[in-house]
């Protein structure tokens, strides 16, 4: 069950490190879902036209980094509201979807490829997501990048001083961001090989809260979005044992998640 | 002088979205629309076209009404509550319970009872998150967004399980009694009472929110909560009470859509009209009279797309792509800074 947990916890973990930067830099990045499901979605168009799951991924790292770069375009260089414009990138990307697979495919709906990339290695997997927190450490500690992130976060004035533009700093964070949801969005497609409208099921929302329970921080997300990872399995392990009807179950990342937020605030102080 | 500037601002700020919005609904229709001219012909006169279209105009005016005035309270007092999804659904789903487990109730106490029952579900629901706010900081607009995700599966389950109709093709609950049904004011569009209802409800807001001390107290914690606390106002209070009232608002909203519209809870009957209660609310710039036109305004866009996608078997879905794009321009410091959203959150 906790091997099941980390393959779930794969791309909760990327989004979250992703949105990391962004919660650093000082952007409250709220568009997390929609760069996922524009990730998911872009990532089975590809690998359906190509036959190659490389191409998949790397197709939806670029889609949702372009989306990202829209994002933040309208919210930094627009000045527009970042709570308003973030949301507008979530409300986009399902339409947007549904009439691209419409044009390509005849459908609104699922699309099915013929081959999945199905579950890795256990092993391989925690190796994996250790690496990738370890190099977000690394990269948010130890270089300049790293540095004038965490500046811009705090103190915008401080980095202005230094010839650096923090709205520069900000765009840079925001597209990792989305690269990184990006490739959290062509891991949930790809791994079931099916694109489903709403199958990021609100995991940006989750990341989001990982980063705040993780006190910003990569090992503590780690371990948050374990939690959640581990949730999730559970109340699926539940679904066997008790009757509890489906619907219901999808609901519980959400009570989960502001339990969880819930508690944060509680012991903040 | 500065006032007139200030209202002028707001309006050209609104005006120039929205000029966008259709320039790119229509590029849209240009660039894939089969047939161009037929579509572009039904995007601007459809809705007008018979009295079917302009009833369904204003039944869809009359809930974006209802959900656009119950963001603009929020906003009033700078709190944000993006659980008007949920808070719909809870409404509809309250008022249908009510409605369909005592069926004894005559019409004017069942409605009375249906829309308080709705009313209370949106409020509590939204309550909860200001109460979050003020007891333990939680941010209001993602524990409104994730409780409001929450209860919509629940409410799912509901309708597929408990309060099924299993005589239905579509996903819904038991039809309520026809004595309960509002009036339809033009047949056999959408239309109905409860068109009034939402006017009664803009004019009492704004009533209290103008010409009422705590109406005038809630606007000052709304322009600046630190200067009000220093003044010795309840801010907490002026958390929760906006978020309730905004709440049952939208409660208000789903009951008049069972009521009047589907005489039943439909799986999934809330979309477009939580999130765009959300741009209407931007539209109108935090005043709650403006709300009218505004609501006004995407009915009529939500109709022209829908009629336009119908007529010219257009493919795309124009009325979520418009919602986006109001969203990504509305704030953004080329149009205005006058909107009334005064920042971003940190």
């Amino acid at each position: 069950m906790i091997g099941k947990a980390i393959v779930i916890m794969v791309p909760l973990l990327i989004a979250a490190l992703g949105g990391l930067f962004t919660e650093l830099a000082g952007v409250l990045n709220i568009a997390l879902e929609g760069l996922i499901l524009s990730g998911a979605f872009a990532a089975v168009i590809a690998t359906e036209i190509s036959g190659s799951f490389f191409i998949g991924i790397t197709a939806a790292i670029i889609t949702s980094t372009a989306i990202a770069f829209l994002f933040a375009v309208t919210s930094l260089h627009l000045k527009g509201n970042i709570f308003v414009t973030g949301l507008a990138i979530n409300l986009l990307v399902p339409p947007l979807t549904a009439m691209v697979s419409k044009g390509l495919f005849g459908t609104k709906g699922v699309i099915r490829l013929e081959d999945s990339l199905g579950n890795q290695d256990v092993f391989m997997t925690l190796a994996i997501l250790l690496i990738l927190t370890f190099v977000s450490v690394v990269i948010l500690r130890y270089t300049p990048f790293g540095l004038y992130i965490r500046t811009a976060g705090i103190n915008r004035d401080f980095l202005e001083s230094r010839a650096v533009s923090t709205r520069k700093i900000q765009t840079f964070a925001i597209l990792i961001s989305g690269a990184a949801c990006g490739l959290a969005g062509a891991i949930i497609s790809l791994r079931l090989g099916v694109f489903i409208p709403g199958i990021s099921a609100g995991r940006g929302w989750i990341a989001l809260v990982a980063i705040y329970l993780g006190n910003k921080k990569p090992l503590p997300i780690l371990a948050a979005c374990f939690v959640f990872a581990f949730a999730e399995t559970l109340s699926d392990s539940a679904q066997g044992l008790i009757e509890i009807p489906a619907t219901i179950i999808l609901s519980f990342p959400y009570f989960i998640t502001i339990l969880g937020l819930i508690l944060y605030s509680i012991f903040k102080k | 002088m500065r006032k007139t500037n200030r209202i002028f601002g707001q309006f050209t700020g609104a005006v120039i979205t929205l000029t966008a919005v259709i320039l790119i609904a229509v590029i849209f229709l240009l660039i894939f629309s089969p047939d161009k001219s037929e579509s572009i012909y039904y995007f601007f006169i459809g809705p007008f076209l018979n009295s079917l279209s302009i009833g369904n105009l204003l039944s869809s005016f009359t809930l974006l009404t209802f959900s656009g005035l119950a963001i603009t309270v929020a906003f009033k007092a700078d709190v944000f509550n993006l659980g008007g999804e949920g808070q719909i659904y809870a409404g509809a789903i309250a008022a249908t319970a009510v409605l369909i487990y005592m069926p004894r109730l005559n019409g004017i106490s069942g409605f009375l009872l249906a829309s308080a029952t709705a009313a209370a579900a949106g409020g509590i629901l939204a309550g909860i998150s200001g109460f979050l706010k003020t007891r333990w900081k939680v941010d209001e607009l993602i524990s409104s967004f994730l409780l409001s995700n929450a209860i919509i599966h629940i409410i799912d389950y509901l309708i597929t399980g408990p309060m099924s109709d299993r005589n239905s093709y579509l996903l819904t609950t038991k039809m309520i009694d026809e004595k309960f049904y509002l009036w339809q004011l033009i047949r056999p569009s959408n239309l109905n009472s409860s068109i009034f209802g939402a006017l009664l409800a803009v004019v009492i807001i704004s009533f209290l929110l103008f010409y009422t001390k705590q109406g005038y107290e809630l606007r000052i914690c709304g322009m600046n909560r630190e200067f009000a606390h220093y003044g010795g106002l309840n801010t907490a209070f002026y958390i929760t009470v906006p978020m309730v009232i905004s709440g049952a608002l939208l409660g208000l909203a789903g009951s008049s859509a069972v009521l009047g519209i589907h005489h039943a809870t439909i799986k999934g009957f809330y979309s477009g009209i939580g999130w765009n209660g959300i741009a209407v609310a931007l539209i109108a710039g935090t005043n709650p009279i403006a709300v009218i036109p505004s609501a006004f305004i995407f009915a009529y866009l939500n109709q022209a797309a829908d009629t336009a996608m119908l007529k010219a078997d257009f493919p795309f879905e124009l009325g979520g792509l418009i919602q986006a794009i109001v969203f990504l321009l509305i704030s953004s410091k080329l149009i205005s800074e006058r909107t009334g959203l005064k920042r971003g959150r940190k």
